[in-house]
């Protein structure tokens, strides 16, 4: 892998009124990879992008390493990094062509060069043809490549995107979601991006740091997330999963509809998690697991059902196919045990 | 340019230019109570002797300015509002031609239209003479400010559909006029009844060339004092404007900015 | 029919004393003698044409000193937040509402014969400074009312650029300078031609700061004052009226498709 080592050393951030927006932060960024930050608004990922382009400087102590150099007080216009913005900020009074070759413009790259290299990233983000367009003639999509066009052209030691996608509607959000992996892939450098969206964190990122109130919760591969949380926030913010809460003897954890057998030996876990694709749905008479279906929402390849009395939370649980159960249903629960994330 | 620099030069500007408007300013504050302004107000000491002579000699200007400012309020709200509220039910060709129209006072310059009224008015005495005469112009050139302000706020809160609400329930034109449309053009009511007022009291390019000896505004009393009466007086008249003028202006400027933050997220 | 309603007051008090008044202001000007040929006497009088000259020189070096000064300030503003920031924007916006008349007594006080720079330059560099009463007077004066107005149309603005263009164009590797140059600049271009034009516009038809000042200055609306009061001179009087008001409403439409947004003189 080519690309340059991203490193953060102690980085913390407090702002104005003693918020601690981040909390004291080591993470390591290895060449090529491409990380994604996954949290609630809030959470400290943007400050930690902002932290790493030198738009914030950390707070005294914290240290910025590309590759081995220090680059904690090299401001941001000296960094070398590119930058997609939430908001894609392409300047107005320029066309796709000038935006594009702007990086290397201000870097007094001039002539057949420029224009090479501002042809090769544009036809490489799929932008033929809209050299000439204005911005306000673009569509949210072509927006968003250009946005990346822009900061791929200095090629910059990393690629930093405060969420990417979140400015598109919801409809063409999951088919850039995916171009925007491919092309990120195909660029093969070190990139960061921000999202709070745990589908477009899983279909981009090599790995996933899950953030919560400051500090990293959790950094792992998508499938080692999901499949193995380490934290109950990891558990139910990235797959989702329903929390098991009740009483827990000799193995069996007794809920309000009902007795469960978790095969787990020895004492209580803190937590007990189902993820709600692994619920099966059986006859109620004689299960030992019951609930009442009070919500269900037809969505094509799955349906999706909301089901009370089982514990004190309603439960999720995700169906393939058609033939789910009818609101006001009176079902049976199967939780296989192999199936329960416990820590 | 390194970044230190170009904040020190925008630093040093910005100050400089802060001084040019306070400087002349504060002169004039401290001459209208100093005793002698030629001998400095640390020889010759404080006093409240030339506000004292200003009230003798010109109170009738202050108290004539408030009453056309006031006047001026109570007419370009009268038709002022409801023809926003026409521009805003109707835009088309015709309404824009209508605000470009009555604009015409922001544009052409204040003298121009004082000729343009004593030609066609100034024969008739008895209109010319009176203070309304003076009213009018103010009116001509401060009613442009009211309806901005109005339709400004009703094309921000989405005065259409309110109104298509309102008629949903029942209610008549007049019904969605005075329960809908005023009580939410509020904010840009009160934003252009201050501009009116702050604008009448101040007013002078129209007002000298329509006033008489018995209809003089405070400006036109200004310009009078600043030609014939000694530097103390003229300050201290100047200083009685300052206190009447700035929190009007302040309030103003308070009252504009609410009413262009309707509808944003605070 | 309501909404006719709600226009009728607004129609009859147009029609009854603007539109009516600006027709007789046409009228007259073309009453004299030499009817329509009178705009041609304008044009071929040298008086006249450099009076209209130096009211253009004088208002378009208002308008640059005062875009320039304000746009400075108003970007320092916008982009620092500091103790005393809002009483720098209170000390910048006060004279707003002043009237010419007052501001050409405020540059009496700095300018004039009994004027702060005089008093300072005569005790401590023995030389008499006076500017108040000529074209550099009656440039301060203006300027002084320029600078509140095109300040805050310049704030308003800058406030409104989205913050991630300066710091998009500072990833990419510009330098302070040529951020203003190809972002910030080009961002507030319609709020620049905006309120240059309402600047311009401003001077060109202000009256009572040069009245104020001295009577001998010549811009075109203190000629029309004279040629109104003195000379009786009726028609020229309302000729150069007609012209002056033709010059600055087409300033400002033009400006105005430049921007898009609407604008006005004021003062």
């Amino acid at each position: 892998m080519t690309g340059t080592e991203l490193q953060l050393l102690g980085c913390a951030k407090t702002f104005a009124g003693d918020t601690k927006a981040l909390l004291p932060t080591d993470l390591v960024v290895k060449p090529g990879e491409i990380l994604g930050l996954l949290g609630p608004s809030g959470c400290g990922k943007t400050t930690m992008l902002r932290i790493m382009a030198g738009l914030e400087t950390p707070d005294s102590g914290g240290k910025i390493l590309f590759d081995d150099e220090d680059v904690t007080k090299v401001p941001i216009e000296h960094r070398s990094i590119g930058m997609v913005f939430q908001s894609y900020a392409l300047f107005p009074n320029m066309s796709v062509q000038q935006n594009v070759g702007y990086g290397l413009k201000v870097r007094g790259i001039s002539g057949s060069e420029r224009d090479d290299r501002v042809n090769e990233v544009m036809s490489f983000c799929r932008l033929d043809g809209l050299a000439d367009r204005a911005i306000n003639q673009l569509s949210g999509g072509q927006r968003q490549r250009v946005a990346l066009a822009r900061a791929v052209a200095p090629r910059p030691r990393v690629l930093l995107l405060d969420e990417p996608l979140s400015a598109l509607d919801a409809a063409l959000r999951d088919t850039l979601r995916d171009e925007l992996a491919v092309i990120l892939r195909g660029l093969s450098m070190t990139a960061v991006f921000v999202t709070h969206d745990q589908s477009e964190a899983m279909a981009i990122a090599d790995t996933i740091a899950v953030m919560r109130a400051g500090r990293i919760e959790q950094r792992a591969a998508p499938e080692v997330l999901y499949r193995d949380p380490q934290t109950d926030f990891v558990a139910s913010f990235v797959g989702g999963a329903n929390r098991l809460s009740g009483r827990f003897e000799n193995g069996q954890l007794h809920l309000e509809g009902g007795t469960l057998k978790t095969g787990i030996e020895g004492q209580q876990p803190d937590h007990i998690f189902i993820r709600q694709e692994d619920i099966r749905i059986t006859n109620p008479d004689g299960a030992s697991l019951r609930g009442k279906v009070i919500g269900r929402v037809y969505l094509g390849t799955h349906t999706k059902l909301t089901i009370s009395g089982v514990c004190e939370a309603p439960l999720m649980v995700t169906l393939q196919g058609a033939d789910a159960p009818k609101i006001g249903d009176l079902v049976g629960l199967d939780i296989p045990a192999n199936s329960l994330i416990h820590f | 340019m390194s970044r230190r620099t170009a904040f020190a030069i925008q630093f040093a500007v910005t100050l400089l230019a802060c001084a040019f408007l306070l400087v002349p300013a504060i002169l004039s504050i401290l001459a209208g109570v100093t005793v002698n302004y030629f001998q400095g107000i640390l020889a010759s000491g404080v006093t409240l002797k030339w506000v004292g002579q200003v009230w003798e000699l010109y109170s009738d200007t202050i108290w004539r300015s408030m009453g056309i400012a006031f006047g001026c309020l109570i007419i370009t709200a009268i038709i002022g509002i409801p023809a926003a509220y026409g521009l805003n039910r109707f835009p088309g060709r015709l309404s824009r031609i209508v605000e470009e129209f009555v604009s015409l006072p922001l544009s052409i310059p204040g003298l121009a239209l004082a000729l343009a009224l004593l030609q066609l008015y100034g024969t008739i005495k008895g209109f010319r003479l009176s203070f309304w005469f003076i009213l009018v112009g103010h009116v001509l050139y401060t009613l442009p400010f009211m309806i901005r302000s109005v339709l400004a706020v009703f094309s921000t809160i989405d005065l259409q559909s309110l109104e298509e609400g309102a008629a949903s329930l029942g209610a008549s034109s007049w019904q969605r006029f005075k329960d809908i449309a005023l009580p939410n053009a509020w904010p840009g009511i009160l934003a252009g009844a201050l501009t009116v007022v702050t604008l009448s009291i101040g007013e002078f390019n129209l007002t000298w060339m329509l006033h008489t000896p018995l209809t003089k505004t405070l400006p036109v009393g200004l310009a009078d004092s600043y030609a014939s009466m000694r530097l103390e007086i003229a300050s201290a008249y100047t200083l009685v404007f300052f206190v009447m003028i700035v929190p009007l202006l302040a309030a103003m400027l308070w009252a504009s900015n609410r009413a262009q933050s309707i509808g944003k997220p605070s | 029919m309501f909404v006719f309603l709600c226009f009728l007051p607004l129609l009859i008090f147009s029609l009854a004393f603007l539109a009516l008044p600006l027709v007789r202001l046409v009228s007259a000007s073309v009453g004299g003698e030499q009817g329509w040929l009178i705009y041609a006497e304008i044009v071929s009088n040298p008086r006249y044409m450099q009076s209209l000259l130096d009211t253009v020189l004088v208002s378009l070096a208002v308008t640059i000193a005062a875009v320039l000064i304000a746009t400075t300030a108003a970007l320092f503003l916008t982009h620092n937040r500091f103790p005393g920031r809002s009483v720098l924007i209170a000390s910048l916006t006060f004279p707003l509402a002043f009237p010419g008349v007052v501001i050409g007594f405020l540059i009496i006080l700095l300018g004039g014969r009994q004027g702060l720079v005089n008093t300072i330059s005569s005790n401590i560099f023995d030389t008499r400074i006076v500017f108040a009463y000529s074209m550099i007077g009656l440039f301060f004066g203006y300027l002084y009312f320029s600078i509140p107005r095109v300040l805050l149309t310049v704030m308003a603005t800058a406030e409104k650029l989205d913050p991630a263009l300066v710091e998009a164009a500072r990833s990419l590797g510009a330098a302070p300078l040529q951020v203003l140059r190809d972002v910030t600049l080009p961002g507030l271009a319609p709020a620049l031609i905006a309120s240059g034009a309402i600047a311009f516009a401003t001077a060109m038809g202000a009256f009572g700061t040069a009245f104020t000042l001295a009577t001998n200055i010549d811009v075109l609306p203190m000629v029309i004052y004279t040629e109104f009061t003195l000379s009786a001179n009726i028609a020229m009087a309302s000729a150069l009226s007609v012209l002056l008001g033709l010059v600055t409403w087409a300033l400002l439409m033009f400006a105005r498709s430049l921007t898009g947004t609407s604008i006005a003189a004021s003062g």
